[in-house]
């Protein structure tokens, strides 16, 4: 369990991240989920994962609220942060990188291209 | 629990026992115990069925948890859908079908690409797609509606055709934008060019709707959006249901087309000219707007102050400086708004509208500042 690499998604849909959650741990990831922003990010200060999977539209803190944070905090600012935004919102993509995100994906996705992305990320070292 | 009738029995007993029998106090009596127990047989009924509802749910939940997990191996497995048609078929039971065609459904709504053709013809080869091409044909409108739905969200090129039908037949909105939206998804080049002419002809459908309709397919709408205008349109209804859309999917390839309807005859299609081109944020619209400052109409001129502070339009400070003046409260409240929105330049007017002798002129400034001053402003900055 302990030498597994963590990845923490920071989704709202269960389906979604449910899917992303299956694909991920097939792929030999632990993977642990919160469905607001703001119990992703107690679970980042937790659990320091090696990656997080951020959703833009949230309940109760957003995407960008909590990378943020993230990259506000000496202790989290090096895990690498991809996006998950919504189609047609190219300008939250722009913000995503202003603000410290590592990469993207549109919904509607791939979820074989985010396993892909998060596998290149984890293996150059974030 | 209580029996209403043996309440009822025990009431006439003592009745006769008191030889009162008749009188009109005892039939009132047996009157109230009897809407009483009812009432509580009526509690107790809807009790059972909210618990058998909650039950009923709680199942599919549990189903779909199950089921989730198999559709996802065979998803993230990189297998052919005759491989999962073949697995679902021989594994999924008869009863779980809707079940399974709600999992189906929900997970193409995130997917693309692979995954969701895959998807797609699973959804085909077990038959969900002819059940809602025969409903779709049928006569409930709900179920229409609901049909039309999930051929969009599989993408089913092949209901296209019906899909047209049923747009056509139907004088029922919710299948009429059910089937619009499947259509817009679908996203064929004759499943567009349905939308588009139906939406050119009917203007009276809601803004709001017929934009999460073109939003989906946004490329391809906006030349038609460009088209429509350009062709021009007598009926300022319709000439105004067209602007919306632009606005309403920031098209910026029609502002110079929306900028001349600011001169157009009719008020209404000037103000929503205005109200446009500040949704779209191209700020070469800035002269045209801060021009129609000096509109005769309020609403006009109340839209073009709002578009000015949405732009960011710093060269239209004077224009409105000016609408701080204004005979229209609704002017003076957006001129006002705007230009706290204009740095520096923007609040030193305000702050110089705080002498003005006008009372309204000073109210409006003071709260402009307020709402938008240096405390808010660093905030938002800060963040």
């Amino acid at each position: 369990m302990g030498d597994r690499q963590l990845v923490v998604i920071a989704e709202d849909e269960q389906q979604i991240a449910d899917l992303i959650r299956f694909k991920l741990e097939k792929s030999g990831y632990e993977v642990i989920w919160g469905e607001n922003g703001k119990l992703a990010l107690e679970l980042v200060s937790e659990r320091r994962p090696d990656l997080v999977i951020l959703d833009v539209m949230m309940p109760v803190m957003d995407g960008f609220e909590v990378l943020r944070l993230l990259k506000g905090d000496e202790d989290t600012r090096n895990i690498p942060v991809i996006m998950l935004t919504a189609r047609g919102m190219e300008a939250d993509v722009l913000r995503g990188f202003d603000t410290g995100a590592v990469d993207y994906l549109t919904k509607p996705f791939s979820v074989s291209e985010l396993a892909a992305r998060v596998k290149s990320i984890l293996a150059r070292g974030g | 629990m209580i029996n209403p009738y043996c309440l009822l029995d025990l009431t006439l007993a003592r009745s006769a026992a008191n030889g009162h029998g008749g009188s009109t106090v005892d039939v009132l009596i047996v009157a109230v115990l009897v809407i009483l127990g009812l009432t509580v047989l009526l509690f107790a009924g809807l009790v059972l069925l909210r618990m058998a509802g909650s039950s009923r749910e709680r199942r599919i939940l549990e189903k779909k948890a199950h089921l989730s997990p198999l559709v996802y191996d065979l998803l993230t497995e990189d297998r052919s859908a005759g491989d999962v048609v073949a697995t679902l078929g021989s594994v999924v039971p008869a009863r779980d079908r809707r079940v399974l065609e709600q999992v189906l459904l929900e997970n193409s709504r995130f997917l693309k690409g692979r995954e969701r053709e895959v998807l797609a013809e699973a959804f085909d080869r077990l038959g969900y797609l002819d059940e809602d091409l025969a409903t779709l044909g049928g006569h409930g409108m709900v179920r229409k509606a609901e049909a039309a739905f999930h051929l969009g969200t599989m993408r089913c090129e092949r209901a296209a055709p019906a899909l047209a039908a049923a747009l056509s037949s139907s004088a029922n909105p919710e299948v009429q934008f059910s089937c619009l939206n499947a259509l817009s998804k679908i996203g064929t080049p004759e499943a567009l060019r349905t939308v588009m002419d139906y939406l050119a002809s009917s203007p009276e459908m809601e803004t709001l709707r017929v934009a999460e309709v073109i939003l989906e397919r946004k490329q391809e709408f906006t030349g038609f959006l460009e088209q429509w205008l350009e062709r021009g349109e007598a009926d300022p209804s319709r000439l105004t249901f067209l602007v919306n859309m632009a606005g309403a999917v920031k098209d910026a390839h029609t502002v110079p087309l929306i900028t001349r309807l600011l001169r157009h005859e009719d008020a209404g299609v000037r103000a929503r000219a205005a109200f446009s081109l500040g949704t779209i944020g191209d700020y070469t619209a800035c002269d045209d707007l801060a021009g129609a400052m000096g509109d005769g109409d309020a609403g006009v001129r109340a839209e073009a102050a709002e578009a000015l502070g949405k732009l960011q339009c710093e060269a239209a400070i004077s224009a409105l400086e000016r609408g701080l003046i204004d005979e229209d409260v609704s002017v003076r409240i957006n001129s006002a708004i705007s230009l706290s929105q204009l740095g520096e330049e923007g609040r030193t007017v305000l702050e110089s509208a705080l002498l003005s002798v006008e009372e309204a002129v000073r109210e409006v400034a003071a709260e402009a500042l307020e709402a938008y001053g240096p405390g808010e402003r660093d905030k938002r900055e800060g963040s």
